[in-house]
């Protein structure tokens, strides 16, 4: 526990993985940096900043996610150049598996919107799936997309790119530091209670990723946003077999080679019923993983998992994140629900929220972003298919 | 100091060598190797020294802890990469690759890779300037990752896992367990019983959890067949210890290798592999190590003072004693040649001419079972580790999961066997009144009591302290598995960063390697303690993530 140097901030970002530095660094490039606090409860990378794939994709259905993630790929190319620390981003591209004709329209129709964003996104039969990943078992495969610009990044270098980047700037950064409270006087924010001391702001980020629900809950906003365990797993260092990120659609199982060697790979597994809480992981997953990557390259029969560990995603009801002031508090803003691709897009979709809490208009349409998307129920939303993996 | 208790002797030593001969291809060149013993002592007595290279800096890789946890003699053995060959034995006709190197393993022309980087590579921070060179620095890294290609070809039928439930499960068959499970079958042979003791190279437990229905979950794998999923009402951990590592130049050479290792790789002093071997530290094994190895140890070292009885037994052989020193560093291309040894308190050095270095300073539990399955853990300062907290019945944090014997921190053979007791005994008699027939129950307390060194003095981490002052500029190898540098760990410090396990971990990538920390993580959190002042319960841990061994992907993929 730590207590801020001052009793008073322009903006509070509560959240100091990469949604919460990414925001507070795009904020300090147009105010003062001293008067901007990010407070994490835990220490840096210890969420899902620290615990997810890597994967950095522009295979998406709807057309704005295709633009954010388009940008951040830019982004991250330059991360190491720009910010000093190497994430090692490796654009290997991404492999969309179709195994029904289903699943085969679904990646035709996002195939021609991914295309019209300019794009050299490909289609490809079976047999052209071999030239991309020749270990590939293809047999039931029935089509797949793929795009070699998409990528896999080293988490943790982005977050400590971050933070010695934002301590160069003043910006304050406190780990180990929990927010206890949120005060309002029911319109807007005033103030934070931390273990470290009350300190009183007009603004507030939930930029909290699994533990949004937690502040929303504080803050006395409507609950949008939920987590979810997600477990993943890495095979011992093998020599490079494996350029891209290969997806299924049917189960989310994604999997792919880091600069190590190790085969990184995870699929959606539903713990809902599950009494156990915290960070745990599954004999089930370890199965169901080890099928799937059987399945899908049957010489890895032979190699060994090497460690499986899980975090959360912050899911939301249409798989799009959740960014921009809250409808009924003024001052709290969100940026949170990325479903598991808060990574992927951070660099892009906190610049607008950056936009957003500096008063600023954005790009951005607030029917597909906005947190307000969720108060009138009988619209019809938007609703991003593939938010999977 | 930390197991300086009883001495016991080791559980399974390397079988004494049976003499038959065997034909292998080694390398793609047919090669006669002694057969009845582990792939890795074979290959070691037929010559081999150098057995992989490391991840960044190419260094020589060598057997090292002799039972499949470190990151040293991992071949390729009939089309699979990284058989551990510690852990198998060579069968006629096997073919066995060293996979690192070119244009061999042992003469691997990129270990210039150690040479121009001398000072350690900066893979964190470097490689990113210019731009238009990220593509070029990408695919020469990438160039060099991986330890083995993929295997050679998928297995032709998969059997599924097989389900099993019983009643108590026992980790490990060493003293505890056996009393353990001597015990449970003697007072209720109904029992479904089940010890799996990875010693014997089979019924290996990788995993294990709490489910949602109250009974647990494990994997248990062996290299025969696919794995078994095993669930059971109570779990007993008797897993034992090992014998730790040691950070300091030169540390990761062929030719060092943990007590414990030592003792499974070559058991018979008869072959002449070493002339000259030298011991450092006076645990639980040294005296066994003194009398099997006699005329051939030309050193016993020791950061402290020896226990009386091992230096007396050292002196009758003739053996030279030094006592109260640090290993500053050791000499040798690819094997150990010399060890330069510095005193403590008078700063003096000294160097010793030797051909094999044997580390047993001392002894760390094996809890790496106990962490996953959500046991609260306790830094230990006498021991610098950490174990359970447990009950004067042996139960842990985590109701229904015993830890028993040196997994607990329990020295002698006698209190060892006792915490068997006690576990099973619990286990017997349900949750009711703990009435202990075997022995009285005010010597529950005490038994707790003579767990090793509790608080007070952390003799390990003054020596840490001690060793960071004759550390020069010239990389340490801290983490063997992925080549971190002690000089990386001071860098955390001193670059301001948060001086925890779980920070360090993810800035340098100590502890993700193949041993998952084992071999690095205890020095690890001394040595951050050294570096930043705090005290090492404060530095916290990093727990081992499951599979606490690597696990055949093929062994749970059978089946529907």
């Amino acid at each position: 526990m730590t207590s801020p140097q001052r009793s008073s901030y322009e903006v509070v970002i509560i959240g100091g993985g990469v949604i919460g530095l990414f925001t507070a660094h795009f904020l300090s490039q147009h105010m003062d940096p001293g008067k901007i606090l990010v407070v994490d409860r835990g220490f840096a990378t210890g969420g899902a900043s620290g615990r997810n794939g890597g994967g950095v994709r522009q295979q998406w259905e709807t057309r704005a996610t295709i633009r954010l993630a388009r940008e951040s790929v830019e982004f991250y190319r330059r991360f190491g150049r720009d910010f000093g620390y190497n994430p090692w981003f490796r654009q290997g591209g991404y492999l969309f598996l179709a195994f029904t004709e289903e699943e085969v329209i679904t990646l035709r129709r996002m195939e021609t919107g991914v295309r019209s964003e300019g794009l050299p996104i490909r289609y490809l039969e079976p047999s052209s799936v071999l030239d991309v990943v020749p270990d590939l078992d293809v047999r039931s495969v029935r089509g797949a997309t793929y795009l070699a610009s998409d990528g896999v990044i080293l988490p943790f270098p982005v977050v400590w790119g971050l933070l010695a980047s934002l301590k160069e700037r003043g910006v304050e950064v406190l780990y180990r530091t929990a927010v206890r409270a949120i005060d309002s006087d029911g319109h807007q924010v005033r103030a934070i209670s931390t273990e470290g001391g009350r300190i009183s702001t007009p603004k507030v980020v939930n930029a909290a990723g699994g533990w949004s629900r937690e502040i929303n809950l504080m803050a006395g906003v409507p609950t949008i946003t939920h987590p979810t365990l997600h477990e993943i797993l890495a095979t011992e260092p093998l020599t490079p077999f494996l350029d891209p990120m290969v997806v299924t659609l049917s189960r989310g199982t994604y999997f792919s080679q880091t600069m190590r060697g190790e085969v990184v790979g995870g699929l959606t597994m539903d713990h809902s019923r599950s009494t156990r809480t915290g960070l745990y992981s599954s004999r089930e997953f370890l199965v169901e993983m080890s099928k799937e990557l059987n399945r899908l390259v049957p010489r890895l029969a032979e190699a060994r998992i090497l460690r499986a560990w899980s975090g959360y995603y912050d899911d939301s009801p249409d798989g799009l994140p959740l960014l921009g002031e809250d409808p009924k508090l003024g001052g709290f803003f969100h940026a949170n629900g990325f479903g598991g691709h808060g990574f992927m897009l951070a660099p892009s979709a906190t610049r607008r929220v950056a936009q957003m809490v500096l008063g600023q208009k954005t790009d951005l349409d607030p029917a597909w972003i906005s947190p307000a998307r969720f108060s009138k129920p009988g619209e019809a939303r938007t609703v991003e298919g593939l938010s999977l993996g | 100091m930390s197991g300086s208790g009883e001495l016991r002797p080791l559980k399974n030593p390397a079988p004494p060598m049976k003499g038959g001969m065997i034909d292998i291809v080694f390398n793609g060149r047919p090669r006669r190797i002694i057969g009845g013993v582990s792939l890795a002592q074979a290959l070691s007595q037929a010559g081999t020294r150098v057995f992989a290279r490391s991840l960044k800096y190419r260094r020589p890789r060598g057997p090292f802890c002799g039972q499949g946890q470190c990151a040293g003699c991992h071949v390729r053995l009939n089309g699979v990469p990284m058989v551990r060959s510690c852990l198998v034995e060579p069968r006629p006709g096997d073919r066995v690759v060293t996979e690192a190197g070119w244009p061999s393993t042992r003469y691997d022309l990129f270990a210039v890779m150690d040479w121009i980087f001398s000072g350690g590579m900066d893979t964190m921070r470097g490689f990113n300037r210019p731009l238009a060179l990220r593509p070029a620095y990408l695919s020469l890294v990438r160039k060099f990752s991986g330890l083995g290609h993929l295997p050679d070809a998928a297995p032709a039928a998969l059997p599924p896992p097989t389900a099993v439930a019983v009643d108590v499960l026992i980790i490990g068959g060493g003293t505890a367990g056996t009393a353990a499970a001597q015990l449970i079958r003697r007072q209720r042979p109904s029992t479904r019983l089940m010890v799996a003791d990875r010693s014997r190279g089979e019924d290996n437990v990788v995993f294990l959890s709490p489910g949602d229905d109250g009974q647990f979950r494990s994997i248990v794998s062996s290299p025969r067949r696919s794995a078994l999923l095993v669930s059971a009402s109570k779990i007993i951990v008797a897993t034992g210890t090992y014998d730790a590592g040691l950070p300091f130049r030169g540390s990761d050479l062929p030719g060092v290798f943990t007590g414990d290792g030592l003792v499974r790789l070559h058991s018979d002093p008869s072959v002449p592999l070493f002339q000259r071997l030298a011991i450092f530290g006076g645990n639980a094994h040294t005296l066994s190590l003194l009398d099997a190895w006699k005329e051939r140890i030309c050193l016993l070292a020791s950061p402290w003072e020896l226990a009386p009885e091992v230096r007396r037994r050292a002196q009758t052989l003739g053996i030279p004693v030094r006592e109260g020193v640090a290993i500053a560093s050791a000499e040798g291309r690819n094997w150990i040649r010399a060890v330069a040894l510095v005193h403590r308190t008078t700063g003096q050095t000294e160097s010793f001419r030797l051909d094999g270095l044997v580390l047993s300073h001392r002894d760390l539990p094996q809890v790496g079972l106990l962490f996953q399955a959500g046991a609260r853990m306790h830094w230990r300062n006498g021991a610098a580790a950490y174990f359970p907290e447990i009950n004067e019945r042996c139960e842990t944090s985590v109701p229904g999961v015993f830890a028993i014997g040196g997994v607990a921190g329990f020295c002698t053979e006698a209190d060892s066997r006792e915490s068997g007791e006690r576990a099973a005994l619990a286990i017997l008699e349900g949750d009711g009144t703990l009435g202990l027939p075997i022995r009285d129950p005010q010597s529950g307390p005490a038994l707790l009591d003579r767990r090793v060194h509790r608080e007070g003095p952390c003799p390990m981490l003054d020596y840490q302290t001690d060793f960071l002052r004759v550390l020069g500029s010239k990389k340490v190898i801290l983490c063997p598995c992925e080549d971190v540098t002690l000089q990386e760990l001071e860098r955390v410090v001193s670059d301001g960063w948060e001086t925890s396990l779980e920070v360090a971990k993810r800035l340098t990538g100590v502890g993700m390697g193949l041993c998952q920390g084992r071999y690095c993580m205890p020095d690890a959190v001394l040595l951050l303690a050294a570096l930043s002042g705090r005290p090492p319960s404060d530095i916290g841990f990093f727990t081992q993530r499951p599979p606490v061994w690597p696990l055949r992907i093929g062994d749970l993929a059978g089946g529907k």
